[in-house]
């Protein structure tokens, strides 16, 4: 993907990866255990979208079965750690 | 318009007092930034590339119902473990609740 388009989507990617180091700085410096999980669900969210615009710059058709995957990594991360967080087991 | 969206999402992220604020603005970084940028990213790919389009819509699709079920999860679980609130926080319901029965 070249031109027009493919500008676009790289300014969309280098936007994608300034929101990922604001990300960061609340991850690192998040005053709770909370906080850092919810910065992290963002940035897995932000990473998988810039796999799949990277996906459409490359035209490579991998770059989105990854995406696939850690969409529902994350959603399953998410779940375990709020278990975790209200003191309960993995199997209640 | 999904950049946009990222990048006031990441803000608010920065910049809010605590947990149960901060969620609002992960809320429009992920609804407003991947899912509508991936959403646009299967339109782009449809008319030459079906397969990649239709996994892009099913990826949207996955974010799209898997975010709010995830972010209800964390905060129950933040509120149960008191995690301390800001303290311009008006109204709690859902300890009054608790405190009544």
């Amino acid at each position: 993907m070249t031109g027009f388009l493919g500008f676009f989507l790289l300014f969309a990617v280098f936007g994608m990866i300034v929101c990922l180091a604001l990300t960061t700085y609340r991850v690192v410096a998040g005053p709770t255990a909370p906080d850092r999980v919810v910065a992290v669900d963002v940035m897995v969210n932000i990473v998988t979208a810039m796999m799949v615009l990277l996906g459409v710059y490359y035209q490579e058709p991998i770059m989105v079965d990854t995406a696939l995957l850690l969409a529902f990594l994350s959603f399953i991360g998410t779940l375990a750690i709020s278990k975790y967080l209200e003191g309960r087991g993995l199997g209640d | 318009m999904g950049v946009f969206c990222s990048i006031v999402g990441a803000l608010g992220l920065l910049r809010f007092p605590d947990v149960f604020i901060r969620i609002h603005a992960a809320t429009v970084s992920v609804i407003g930034g991947a899912v509508v940028s991936i959403f646009g990213a299967a339109l782009l790919t449809f008319p030459f590339n079906l397969s990649f389009s239709i996994k892009a819509f099913l990826i949207a699709g996955i974010i799209f119902l898997t975010s709010p079920v995830g972010s209800h999860a964390i905060l129950r679980a933040a509120h149960k473990s008191k995690t301390p609130m800001w303290n311009g926080t008006v109204c709690d319901k859902l300890r009054e609740a608790e405190k009544n029965v």
